[in-house]
């Protein structure tokens, strides 16, 4: 008989309770609460959380050098998801989302500021994380605020690393 | 070209010209659709919208071959998560360990992490895929990758392979994607060849069967374990797989045959320059660059007896 030396996860991490993250993605974005069951989120470094799911056993040794990924920044006025946790979770998100055509996605991607108008504008619930939709999937989140006579204005948050891989026009014609 | 270095294996070899002849082109691109994000369907209707005509990868669902000048990893979709570029043969591996949903694998040399998120995706996320990797400067892009197709059953762990303690636990499936000379991979990296001109090429037998006989230790009675290179040389790949099965004995380990429907194969060596191998070696799979328009490759399929 073969030793089990495994162990569940939630033995292994620092488990945090649902505050903020979980106000953000079911207040902010109208994710069903029930998304969230199958994963742990515990605490990462002193400013962020992430995520990993239920069911993983871990080695006693070595020590994990990480587990999942990371889900959640707190060390700001506002805390918000990765970019990574956005796209994973965006698909459950009933607000909050705006669609992107190809003429406003490559200034999304690229962090330029987008006036927010008519239709749009109608589409966010004011200054707050948005997330940005190109051809029904999820790209990254953004933020939006008031400014003014402008009105809204959003700014897509897609990491630099990761908008610097896509190609100038940034809509993804490359493949 | 100066295929001097693979002069060697030209009697292993069913038709030179073809071989020198897949040598010399470039290596296609090859993507694969990530399930936990999109289907195949509408990753291909994708392609298409974007006039890139994708090819069908026959013997592997999810996987098109695109045309050359195409920067695959350059696009939204890529950063999004919704595909990964792997280099088609690099899929044979983790198609033949099978990984399922709940189960526990371990990736022995796990960076880049290709085969680490093949297998993640391949389990729909659910179970425990621990993602080995010795060095820890390799360990930036194997998190990306993990991250960026949304892969979150996995650990990361940072070990020498050959010499993980048994604390690291027992698994369904074992990855054994060991280090090797790279014979195959000089469509994609022609410095190859330079260095294989040296006249002592520096087989690395010796560190694969060290990490082989690990993965036969951590690996469940009943479990799997798949050994691979990306190299011609049989000194790394059916040698290092008979010796294992030596040290074992007899009734301990056995091949089961690695084939594919679909995929132009040959099989394994039972014999090279006057020594022989295990009759078993025949279930082991050899691709020839030329056979499928790929790089070159080598897997064994091993399962251990049940208790």
């Amino acid at each position: 008989m073969t030793r089990d030396e495994t162990r569940d996860v939630a033995q292994v991490v620092e488990t945090v309770g649902e505050e903020p993250w979980l106000e953000v993605l079911t207040g902010r974005f109208g994710m069903p609460r029930e998304v969230f069951a199958d994963y742990l989120v515990f605490r990462r470094t002193a400013s962020s959380l992430s995520i990993v799911r239920r069911g993983l056993r871990p080695p006693l040794a070595p020590e994990p050098a990480s587990i999942g990924i990371p889900f959640f920044y707190l060390g700001m006025r506002h805390p918000r998801p990765t970019s990574a946790a956005a796209i994973l979770f965006g698909p459950h998100a009933r607000r909050n989302v705006l669609d992107l055509g190809d003429d406003r996605v490559p200034d999304f991607v690229f962090g330029r500021e987008i006036s927010l108008e008519g239709d749009d504008a109608g589409a966010v619930d004011g200054p707050g994380y948005v997330l940005g939709r190109y051809r029904g999937d999820v790209v990254g989140l953004g933020h939006c605020r008031r400014e003014g006579e402008r009105g809204l204005v959003l700014r897509g948050m897609v990491p630099k690393a990761w908008a610097a891989q896509i190609d100038g026009h940034g809509d993804g014609r490359s493949a | 070209m100066d295929l001097s270095p693979f002069e060697r294996y030209r009697p292993l070899i069913d038709d030179w010209r073809a071989f020198s002849a897949a040598l010399a082109r470039p290596l296609p691109t090859t993507v694969w659709t990530n399930t936990l994000r999109t289907t195949p369907e509408r990753l291909a209707a994708r392609l298409a919208r974007d006039g890139v005509a994708a090819e069908p990868v026959p013997w592997h669902p999810g996987a098109f071959r695109l045309p050359a000048g195409v920067k695959p990893g350059r696009s939204i979709a890529y950063v999004t998560g919704h595909y990964h570029v792997q280099e088609d043969v690099s899929l044979i591996p983790v198609a033949l360990l099978a990984p399922r949903p709940g189960e526990r694998l371990l990736d022995l040399c796990a960076a880049p992490g290709n085969k680490t998120v093949q297998a993640a995706v391949a389990m729909g996320d659910r179970g425990t895929v621990v993602a080995n990797e010795k060095n820890r400067h390799r360990l930036g892009v194997l998190r990306r990758n993990l991250e960026r197709l949304g892969v979150t059953c996995a650990a990361v762990t940072v070990a020498d392979a050959a010499n993980l303690p048994r604390g690291i636990g027992v698994y369904d499936r074992v990855l054994a994607d060991v280090p090797c000379s790279c014979e195959g991979t000089s469509r994609k990296n022609p410095e190859v060849l330079r260095r294989l001109e040296k006249p002592r090429r520096g087989w690395r037998s010796g560190g694969q069967l060290a990490i082989l006989r690990k993965a036969a230790q951590l690996v469940r009675p009943g479990g799997r374990i798949v050994y691979s290179t990306c190299t011609y040389a049989p000194e790394e790949n059916e040698a290092v797989v008979d010796a294992l099965l030596r040290e074992a004995g007899p009734g301990t380990l056995r091949l089961v045959p690695a084939r594919i429907e679909g995929l132009a194969t040959a099989p394994g060596l039972t014999g090279w320059r006057g020594r022989r191998y295990d009759p078993q070696l025949a279930r082991a799979m050899r691709v020839w660059p030329h056979h499928n328009d790929s790089g070159g490759f080598f897997v064994a399929v091993i399962e251990k007896a049940a208790a």
